[in-house]
């Protein structure tokens, strides 16, 4: 080694005065771990080992599930009338957005069950001089079954063919569903 | 809400047009005409919804509710449908409007609405349909 490469040697860089060590930092991932395998343990909450050692959904899922059977199995179809002689909204008249309805015409027919979402109807009945009337009650399929039926006749009911130009389904109803 | 009194019905479809329509519509009307909602403070709709239909059907509960976004009181309250089948329409009348009275005199001091005047509109409601005669059974008892 000459003197130029002994003068000018690379000199390690010192520890820099209060550099902390890097102790806290692993622990800091460490703690991110074991937070994230307890994040997915907590994720599959709704799994369970039986006495037999199967996979089973959890009671608190089993509870849930049962419920809502329940709830669909009881389903009612509806109609929306008029309360009143006037103006409603049509989704079926061509370029008109309104249509005239009399005193116990129907306006809608619907579905619905418990849990579902009623206010959606509610709201109509606030915004519209409208009734509800429960036309049936059954499982959601029997329900469903009445509903087309009843959306597809709609065209055949005295009150639609006294019309210059019949509708093809209720006023309120957007489709045939 | 398109009025600032509404009053509709829920019900199975036997129950006659004059207790479905015809008295729903008597009530609505008659609130809008001798009352002024604004008169009692923040309030602007109250909708009101009698349930009339069998009690094996649980998809339509008592509810009462207050948005203070919107300001408006919605409520639903059940009819015994028996009584009901039962009554004439002008005796169902008579029971709407009871109803009617009894849910906002439990409800309304519940909500806790600010800025509305809950006990003069009580009032004035059940003087209102005491002046129509709606609640001589009441006033008996």
């Amino acid at each position: 080694m000459n003197a130029v490469s002994k003068k000018y040697q690379p000199i390690a860089d010192p520890p820099e005065p209060g550099k902390k060590p890097r102790r806290p930092i692993l622990l800091f991932f460490l703690m991110l771990i074991i937070l994230g395998f307890y994040a997915h343990w907590q994720g599959v909450d709704f799994l369970v080992l039986d006495a037999d050692g199967n996979v089973q959904i959890s009671p608190q899922r089993q509870k849930e599930m049962d419920e809502r059977i329940e709830r669909v199995r009881y389903a009612e179809q509806y109609k929306l009338y008029a309360v009143a002689d006037g103006y409603y909204p049509c989704y079926n008249c061509g370029k008109d957005t309104l249509i005239f309805l009399f005193k116990g015409e129907v306006w809608k027919y619907g579905v619905t069950f418990q849990g579902s979402g009623k206010r959606y109807t509610q709201a109509w009945l606030e915004r519209q001089g409208l009734a509800y009337a429960i036309e049936y009650e059954g499982s959601i399929e029997e329900c469903l079954v009445q509903e087309a039926q009843k959306i597809y006749s709609y065209a055949t009911l005295p009150e639609n063919l006294k019309r210059a130009n019949p509708l093809i389904r209720p006023p309120g109803n957007k489709v045939d569903r | 809400m398109r009025d600032p009194f509404v009053v509709s019905s829920i019900t199975w479809h036997e129950v006659p047009l004059e207790v479905a329509i015809d008295n729903v519509v008597t009530i609505e009307d008659t609130l809008k005409t001798n009352l002024k909602l604004s008169d009692y403070g923040a309030i602007t709709g109250v909708a009101f919804f009698y349930i009339i239909k069998h009690d094996d059907n649980h998809i339509h509960e008592d509810h009462f509710s207050y948005s203070a976004k919107r300001k408006e009181v919605s409520t639903q309250m059940r009819l015994s449908y028996d009584e009901v089948q039962k009554s004439t329409p002008e005796e169902v009348l008579h029971l709407m409007a009871a109803k009617y009275i009894d849910t906002m005199l439990e409800w309304l001091p519940k909500k806790k609405i600010a800025n509305f005047d809950w006990q003069r509109f009580v009032k004035d409601v059940q003087d209102l349909f005491a002046r129509q005669g709606w609640l001589q059974a009441l006033e008996v008892a």
